[in-house]
Order: structure tokens, then sequence, then C-alpha cells
């Protein structure tokens, strides 16, 4: 019972969280010129709450794993909706595939290798 | 308030399902890297679009509410997130460091080798956001005026590309360096790579998620420099 309780008052929280970063957004948008994605500040604020009060993240665990062990789920659609590109991508399909493995794998491994390079001297 | 049509519950349901059932045969095959359930949910998605003859774009739009949801599960990262930055202490300005140059080489990369290869404008900006989660690619899209939808899946598509590469790679280059693999996936592969990690390395992928979170405003910062490279 305290478990659905939990999972519920998190979705709720966590919707809070969106909310208020959908709305810094908007702010940051108008008066900044940024354009920063609500849900990435939700998770921020969500991130300094959870800090400041670790007894809430405690709180906010079960409804947490929830939605991120259905994260994978919901990146589904923007992948099927690739197919509507399907004649613009065939035309440069090569070169995309080649830019997409070459620039991504080269990038993980430039940052990993920064880490490491930096780190005696700043660990 | 938009009341779900019924094709909308059965689509998102098709969707979860889907993803349910690849993450199980995932887990049959020990999360081979090809065997990424997102993915295989993809593609048991459009082949039962296929089988019904149900168009992409209706599936798009039906699915939509599962960009909210998407929106939830991005939040909810955040949970995980203050502990790890609490772990990380002294360790995070080199963490942001290898961020900053992985964001910044990312871009750049994307754009010069699709000047390289002549691709047109929309592509070109589209691949200029590659490197940051869908979210952020689509408000630096409209911020811009390039396009979003292309740039949603070819962040998506970056995503698959590197949740299959990366993690086998970087563990291999350093197996116990928890960090560098959260920091190297997070930043080239965003959501994908961070939910690809959540299922194998969890320590990892609280990093990628972090590495996810920060790639965003570093790449808004970029873009700009970037735009005389691009129209």
């Amino acid at each position: 019972m305290q478990r659905a309780i939990d999972l519920m008052t998190g979705m709720v929280v966590i919707a809070m969280a969106a909310l208020a970063g959908d709305l810094l957004a908007h702010l940051a948008a108008r008066f900044v010129s940024m354009p920063l994605p609500g849900p990435i500040l939700g998770m921020v604020l969500i991130a300094a709450m959870c800090g400041l009060f670790p007894s809430i993240a405690a709180r906010l665990h079960p409804a947490a794993a929830l939605l991120t062990g259905l994260l994978g789920a919901f990146i589904v659609p923007p992948l099927v909706g690739l197919a509507l590109f399907a004649a613009e991508i065939a035309a440069h399909g090569p070169a995309l595939a080649f830019i997409l493995i070459v620039s991504t794998v080269l990038t993980g491994l430039v940052t990993v290798a920064i880490w490491r390079i930096i780190g005696p001297r700043a660990a | 308030m938009t009341i779900p049509t019924l094709s909308t519950i059965a689509l998102s349901l098709l969707t979860v399902l889907a993803f349910i059932g690849a993450r199980g045969a995932a887990r049959l095959v020990r999360q081979h890297p090809l065997a990424n359930p997102t993915l295989l949910g993809a593609l048991i998605v459009g082949a039962v679009l296929t089988v019904m003859n149900i168009e992409v774009e209706t599936y798009v739009i039906a699915a939509r509410p599962l960009g909210g949801a998407l929106d939830l599960a991005i939040v909810a990262l955040g949970v995980g997130l203050a502990p790890r930055l609490k772990t990380l202490g002294r360790r995070l300005w080199r963490a942001a460091a290898a961020l900053i140059a992985g964001v910044a080489f990312g871009m750049v990369s994307a754009v010069l080798l699709g000047r390289l290869f002549s691709l047109p404008p929309p592509f070109l900006e589209a691949l200029s956001v590659k490197t940051v989660s869908s979210g952020f690619a689509i408000a630096l899209m409209e911020a811009t005026g390039g396009p979003p939808p292309l740039a949603a899946g070819l962040v998506v598509a970056t995503g698959v590309v590197g949740a299959l590469t990366l993690p086998p790679l970087l563990i291999r280059f350093a197996p116990h360096d928890d960090i560098g693999l959260g920091l190297g996936t997070g930043t080239a592969a965003h959501i994908v790579g961070t939910d690809a990690l959540m299922r194998t390395r969890r320590e990892a992928a609280v990093v990628a998620a972090l590495a996810m979170a920060m790639a965003g405003p570093v790449a808004a910062l970029f873009l700009p420099m970037l735009r005389p490279f691009i129209g």
C-alpha cells in the first residue's frame, strides 16, 4: 500500500517538476532568447530537490524507476517516424550512415579520452 | 483537454508492449548490443503497421502522448543525479571539460562531414544538433528555423548507433571506468545510450543522464558559432 502511495505521489511530483520546467523554458526563451527544453530543466529541478532533501529522493524512487524503465519505449515513435523521411534519407543514405557512425563513435571516444587524459592532474 | 481516441490508446499500447517484448528478447540474449530494445521495438511496430496497413504518419500522430511520457521519464532521471554529482566531487570540472570537448567535437564533425558529402542545408542543420537529446534538438531547431522532425529522427538514429557501438567499445577500452563510460555514451548517444546503460551499468547510466542534461545547454552556446558553416 505504501509503495502504491509513493508511486502516485512520485508521479505527481515528477509531473509538477515537468510543468515547472516547461514554465522556466518559456521564461528562458522569452527573456534570454535561449532555447532550453522544459524536461531537461525539470530534471535539473528534481535533481536539486533530491540533493537538498534526500528523504524525498527515496519517496520518488518507485515512480522514477517505472518511468526510466520504460524510457526506451517512449523513443520508439520518433524512430519509426524516420520512415517519413525515407525518400530524402535514401537519396543521401550512405553518406548519412557514414556520418552518423563515424561522428558518433569518435565523439564518444574523444569525450572519454579527454576525461582520462586530464585525469591525473585534476583528480 | 483532448480525450485520447481508441487508435491513440491502441497504438501507444502496441508501442509499450513491443518494447517490453523486445526487452525480454534482449534479456534472453544477455543484453547483446545488437538486441537494443528501442531498435527492436521500432522494428516490431514497423512490422505491425505494415501488416495492419497503417500509415507511419497516422502512427506518429496517434502515439504523441508517448512524447509527454518521454518528458516525464527525462525529468525522472533527475532523481538519481544528485548523489552522483556528490560522488563526482572535484572530478566534476574534469567531467565538464570532457563533456564540452565531446559536444563541440560531435557538432563540428557532423557538420563538416555533411559539407564534405555536399548534403543539403536542412540535413546540415539537423546534423548540427545530433549530439543532444531530441527535446533539446527540437527546441534548438524551432529557435533557429531548422527542421525539427528530421532532427528528432537523426537524433534517435544517432542514439541507436551510439548505444550499439559505444558501450562495448568503451568497456573494452576501460572496463572499470563507469564515469568515463557514462560520459562518453551520454554525450554521444544521449537518451538512447542512457537507456541502454540503465539495463546493464546503472552507475554509468546516471552519469550518462548527467552528460545528456549538460550537453543541451553546451550545444545551445556552440550552435550560433556553427551557423556560418551550415547556411
